[in-house]
This record gives structure tokens, sequence and C-alpha cells, in this order.
């Protein structure tokens, strides 16, 4: 749905009235990454990232999951051209990340969370940290006086403005990162791992917030995780394994497939694990079990009939 | 080895305007060899607790025992202390400094002045517990993976033969498979080397899986001991607690509410899918 109704947005705004069919958020064709091979590569020039294929629609919430060293980690990094392919190319909202001139407007486009919430924070206070990306662009003080104010409420952080930033907790550090992001007007938003290190609280303050978001806004999501609540609210998951994608599709596709995320080193959602489990003990149930709330509708059904 | 918290307060910077009571009147006890969970809210005193275990901070009042070490607001033997209780702070490999995995696993039982030939058993014998392999001594702990390098750091802290292991997050920000293999190595220190183990988590469902004992803390308090069964048991107080009950136990209650007769409150997936395969098969209805 979300998909749907930004990029209908977006074919309306696209080029002040010609009519421009949407271009992808996030357009990656045969990607391929190797490191440079340094002293501590085991394996020298050994491609990290081995022919990726992926198209992301605008607004839409994408969740790509994979083992510690899967690629994953690499990928994210392709998307805001932090690194870029050594073979194939990666357009993000149309523009090459290759291409130097448009690198910082890729930048700004596509903004990047990352794990830990005490490496992200620059200001001395919450609003004056969400301004710093603001300054570097030279945005007139009127402009981001608003533009600060919008990004703290949105990220429902507007009581905090006059916070010093080692105050706050995990969770509203990782949100005025999102804030700050919010603030330069990106299409895109790349999370990886970022609820990480946050107590369950903090997760579910990040999740909502950034849901938010993507419904609301129409931002689109990229998010990296290990957690399975968080990628069964997914639009679309995806399992990177060795540098390539091993799984794509929706949660109600992807997570199903027990056995391949286990072999991928994942982990498995609570009601799939326990319905594959009581189906090899002989116990009809329906192949496409996914939410908690489905095998107790099934479950009761079992254990109530006389 | 045992701990007792006897009316145990800190209030950090006592004294001045910063003054903050984190921990208060705490009363606590940890059997020798038990697994034990801490559980709470962040800000809870969870680590501000661990943290008086191996001497790293002294009570503002009341006392504690480790073993036959005593420690009170005045007097604490850190020496004899630090050996025994071996600590592991979140993140433990960010503190790997050394050029090779085998110098920084052997630089705690240097430290402590033991002869070559007794580090050199110490290392092999925690490199063995926690399942690192020959070729990866020689390496930089840059080299490693993630979960390989906290194992290098957990063997760090083992290869000084501590009898009682801490843990703060042991499995923050490691994959899945990395979390897995954690925490089957916690649970066979202490099934096959006895080893007192504690662990401070965030998550319900490693506490409930693991752990023999939980403690629940809040606001510097330490509001309900018991087994999983019984802290579980005890929706209420976790709710207070601001946690929440582990997925499994969740999910049961879900179940109960449309059940006559509702299933036991359980904490694993497997306890679960026996629970459920033996309810069909006495009603017939597989």
């Amino acid at each position: 749905m979300a998909f749907f109704v930004s990029s209908f947005f977006l074919y309306l705004e696209g080029g002040e009235g010609a009519i421009m069919p949407p271009v992808p958020a996030i357009d990656v064709r045969g990607l391929t990454y190797a490191y440079a091979s340094d002293e501590h590569s085991e394996e020298k020039n050994h491609a990290v990232l081995q022919g990726i294929d992926l198209q992301v629609a605008p607004g839409e919430y994408v969740v790509i999951l994979g083992h510690n060293g899967s690629g994953k980690s690499t990928f994210a990094k392709q998307l805001n051209a932090l690194l870029t392919p050594t073979d194939g190319r990666v357009l993000v909202c149309g523009m090459d990340t290759r291409d130097e001139a448009h690198r910082w407007e890729i930048r700004r486009q596509a903004g990047m969370v990352f794990q830990n919430p005490d490496n992200q924070i620059v200001g001395t206070n919450v609003a004056e940290d969400v301004a710093f990306g603001l300054e570097n662009m030279g945005v007139s003080p009127d402009e981001m006086v608003r533009r600060v104010e919008e990004a703290l409420a949105k990220l429902n952080i507007a009581h905090l403005a006059e916070q010093e930033p080692h105050q706050l907790s995990g969770g509203q550090k990782q949100r005025l990162a999102i804030a700050g992001i919010m603030a330069m007007r990106p299409s895109i938003l790349i999370l990886d791992e970022a609820t990480a290190m946050l107590d369950p609280q903090g997760r579910q303050e990040v999740m909502e917030a950034v849901r938010q978001l993507n419904r609301e806004e129409g931002i689109t999501v990229i998010q990296i995780t290990h957690f399975m609540e968080e990628a069964l609210l997914a639009d679309r998951v995806i399992v990177i394994h060795e540098g390539r994608i091993r799984l794509v599709g929706p949660p109600g596709e992807v997570l199903l497939q027990r056995d391949v995320l286990l072999d991928a080193g994942l982990d498995v959602p609570f009601a799939v694990e326990l319905a594959s489990r009581l189906r090899r003990q002989g116990i009809k149930l329906d192949e496409n079990i996914l939410h908690g709330e489905q095998l107790v509708e099934a479950l009761w059904k079992l254990l109530s009939n006389p | 080895m045992e701990i007792v918290v006897q009316s145990l307060t800190h209030i950090y910077q006592p004294g001045t305007i910063f003054a903050r009571t984190a921990l208060k009147d705490v009363n606590l006890n940890i059997p020798s060899g038990s697994f034990t969970a801490i559980v709470g809210h962040t800000g809870s005193g969870k680590s501000t607790l661990v943290q008086h275990f191996n001497g790293l901070l002294r009570p503002t009042e009341g006392t504690l025992r480790v073993g036959t070490v005593e420690i009170t607001p005045r007097k604490s033997d850190l020496r004899a202390l630090r050996q025994m209780v071996g600590m592991v702070f979140q993140y433990p490999e960010h503190q790997l400094f050394e050029e090779t995995v085998e110098k920084d696993i052997a630089f705690g039982p240097k430290q402590l002045g033991w002869p070559d030939e007794l580090v050199r058993q110490s290392v092999a014998e925690a490199v063995r517990m926690v399942g690192l392999k020959k070729e990866h001594l020689s390496r930089s702990p840059y080299a490693l993976s993630g979960g390989e390098r906290r194992r290098a750091a957990l063997a760090g802290v083992l290869a000084m033969r501590p009898k009682v292991l801490i843990l703060d997050e042991p499995t923050a920000g490691l994959d899945p498979r990395g979390r897995r293999e954690i925490l089957a190595l916690l649970e066979r220190l202490h099934r096959e080397e006895g080893m007192t183990i504690i662990m401070v988590t965030h998550s319900m469902e490693d506490a409930a899986r693991y752990a023999q004992q939980l403690v629940v803390m809040k606001d510097g308090q330490v509001l309900l001991t018991g087994t999983p069964q019984e802290v579980f048991a005890r929706e209420d107080v976790l709710n207070a607690a601001g946690l929440a009950l582990p997925e499994p136990a969740r999910f049961v209650k879900a179940l109960n509410s449309r059940l006559e007769r509702p299933l036991p409150l359980l904490m694993t997936v497997e306890a679960l899918e026996r629970e459920i395969v033996a309810r069909l098969a006495r009603e017939g209805m597989r």
C-alpha cells in the first residue's frame, strides 16, 4: 500500500509538470564488489558481493537479513555511495553512484543510520545536532529552524530539543540520528542494524518511528536487522548469503523457508518454528502459518475439538 | 562460589549535587554453581550491581560476600576478588589490543604474575573452552569474525580461571548464529566446569532458556527473585519493571485465552512442542 501511495506522488511531482514514469528508488544491476586486498584478508580479491540484482520501488519497506560477514553491510554502503561497485552498477533515484558529481546528492537522498548510537552524534544539544547536516548544505537560518522543528516532531523527540545528547536513552539517540537525516529531506532511509544495541523498549521506539516515516511520508526504507519481529513487518524480505541474494519476496514467502534461514545462520519466526516442529510430529497445520495469531487460531481448533 | 549481598546501597558521586542513588538496599543470594540472569530496564541498576561483584565498585552502604571475601564500604581484597570473579563487559572485543589472539588471551594470567608454564596451560585451556582453533592463535584479533572476536575476549577472562563469570549483555550485536554459540558456551561452562554464571541480559527468551534463577531489577531495587517459572508467572511485576514475557510464554497466554483447559506457562519452543503433542495424543486428535 505504501508503495502505491508514494509512487503516485512521485509521479505527480516528477519534473515540474512533465509526466514521467516513476524511477525506482534503488536500481542495482550485476553488483559485484571486492575490497582492496590488505594484510588482514585471508582470501585475496575475494568478492564480497557477487552479482546482485535488485530494484526497490519508492515507498517500499525492505528488510535485509544475513549473518555477519554475509555482505549485507557492504551492500548497504553501496546504496549511498560510501562504496562503489567493482563491477555492475547502482542507481539511487536514477543517479549512478560511480558518478562523483552525484555523490553528495545521493547521500542527501539516501541517509544511513548505523549500529552504535554513540558514534553518530556531533551537536552539543539535540536541536543543534539535527541542524549540523543543514549547516553543511548552506540552508538559510530561517529554513534551518523550520526543518529542525519539523524533523524533531516527526521522530517524536521535539520535547528533547534542548537536551544534551549524552542524557538521551539509546532509542532516543537513534531517533535523533534519524531526525538529522530527515532534516535533509531524503527519500530513502537505510538502517544498518540500527536497533542492535538498543534494549527492547528503545528498539520499539525506533521501529515505530521508522514505520511512521514509511507510511506517512512515503520514505523508502532499507533495513538490515537480525530481529525476526522487524522482518515480519516488511513489504519485502531479502536474505543475503555469501555475497548473493539467496531469497527475496514478501515475509509470507521468505520467512517460511525455515531450513534455508537456519542454513544461512539466521533465526526463524517463533510461530514458523513451532508449527514446523509440530508438523514433523504429524500434526496437520497450514503450511503458511507465519504469525503467532495464525498458529493460535489453528491450535485452538485442534485442542478444543471433542 | 556463593555471592551474598546484604543491604547494598550505591550512590554515585555522594555528597555532591550530582549524587545519584543507583542501588537501594539490595539483598540477594546467588548460590554457588548457579546460572543467574539479571533482567531489568536500561538504568535499572543491573550493571552497577554486578560491578560490585568483582570490586570495580565499592558499596556506599551494606556489604557483599563473594566466597570468603568480604567487601564493605571500607574494605575489599581486590586482588583475590578479581582473580575469582571474571568480568566480561559489553562488547568485550573492543578491548582486544595485542598483536595476536594468543598474546591477548595470555595478558590477564601474566598480569597475575603466574609462571610461564601455568600461563601457557591456562591459555590452552581457555582456547579449548571457547572453541577457538589453533590457527586462530597466531592471527591478529582484527582478522577474526565478530563472533570469534567475542569468544577470544571471553577466553582472555577464562584464562585467569575464575570461579564466577559475570557477563554484561554477552550476545549484544551478534548475529543469530554467534548468539547461539555464545549461549551454548555459557551453558557448557556452567554444566561441565561448574562455574557460577551471572548474565545481565535484555533477552527474556535467553533468560528463560538458560538461567536457573532470575533477578528482576527496577530503579535500583530488586523487585523479584525466583526460577523462570516463578518470575514469569508474575506478569504484574514484569510489567512494572517494563519487561515482557518471553515469546513462547506470550504465545501460551494468547492460546490459553481461547482454551477451556489452559496449557502450563512454558518457556521454550521445545517444551511447548512436547506439551502440545502430548495433549493431542491424550485426546486422540492426531
